[in-house]
């Protein structure tokens, strides 16, 4: 089975709410990383102090106002996909695909595309993915 | 700079390597090899490149490509970004005849 997309479901916080009332496009952000961290744990991997990952790009898009309430994150990984992905190769990008909705709405609020690259903390060399996912899944 | 090709190094595959980081690289074959150019200006000319993680990228997919056409196995040092592509290529032949060698 390869990696499934995940949901996670953030309140709103008071302070996420910019003067027009409505989530800040900073927040945002913050709302994917915490899908990328859930997503992480709903595949059972841990991310430990030597090999961790960092984020080299992110494309937005803001598709409509988030306003006080809830929202679900949805993470699911785009490249390399399934058929893409082999264990025995070497890739030193992922991509997410990561939209934030709203409760019952169809289309998303927010439309990202975030690349991610994997770093050796104390050589501070890049790693590949599958060395990142081996030492994940270890923990 | 014109590259010193390693002695005894399989027939083809210098020009494979070259070939494969290109496609990846986004650039031609001249563009890459003909002025020796470094890793820092192979990022900056290529449209498929912002930084060193794309670079590695295409190391790597070059790496996967004579996996799969060669059956060796190639893993590349981390190389400064003042290096130029001659030096790259040398490293590359170099690692895939020890590789080559080493699992017989």
């Amino acid at each position: 089975m390869y990696f499934s997309e995940t949901r996670l479901t953030l309140p709103v916080r008071p302070n996420d709410l910019d003067a027009l009332g409505h989530v800040n496009n900073a927040v945002a952000l913050e709302y994917l990383e915490a899908g990328r961290w859930d997503w992480l744990a709903q595949h059972d991997l841990v991310h430990g102090d030597r090999l961790i990952s960092v984020v080299a790009r992110t494309e937005i898009d803001y598709r409509a106002e988030i306003p006080r309430g809830r929202v679900e994150v949805r993470t699911v990984l785009d490249t390399p996909d399934a058929e893409e992905y082999d264990p025995d190769s070497i890739t030193f990008r992922a991509r997410f695909r990561q939209r934030v909705h709203l409760p019952g709405a169809p289309d998303p609020a927010v439309d990202a595309l975030v690349t991610v690259a994997f770093l050796d903390a104390r050589q501070r060399s890049l790693v590949s993915l599958q060395d990142f996912l081996a030492a994940a899944a270890a923990h | 700079m014109a590259c010193t090709i390693p002695p005894m190094t399989t027939p083809g595959v210098d020009s494979y390597i070259r070939q494969k980081f290109a496609e990846h690289a986004g650039l031609s074959e001249e563009q890459l090899f003909a002025d020796d150019v470094t890793l820092a200006a192979v990022i900056s000319r290529s449209p498929k490149m912002t930084n060193s993680i794309d670079l590695m990228e295409a190391f790597a997919k070059t790496a996967n490509a004579l996996r799969k056409d060669y059956g060796v196995r190639v893993r590349l040092p981390a190389l400064p970004l003042d290096t130029p592509t001659s030096t790259v290529l040398k490293t590359f032949l170099e690692e895939f005849e020890r590789q080559k060698e080493a699992t017989g």
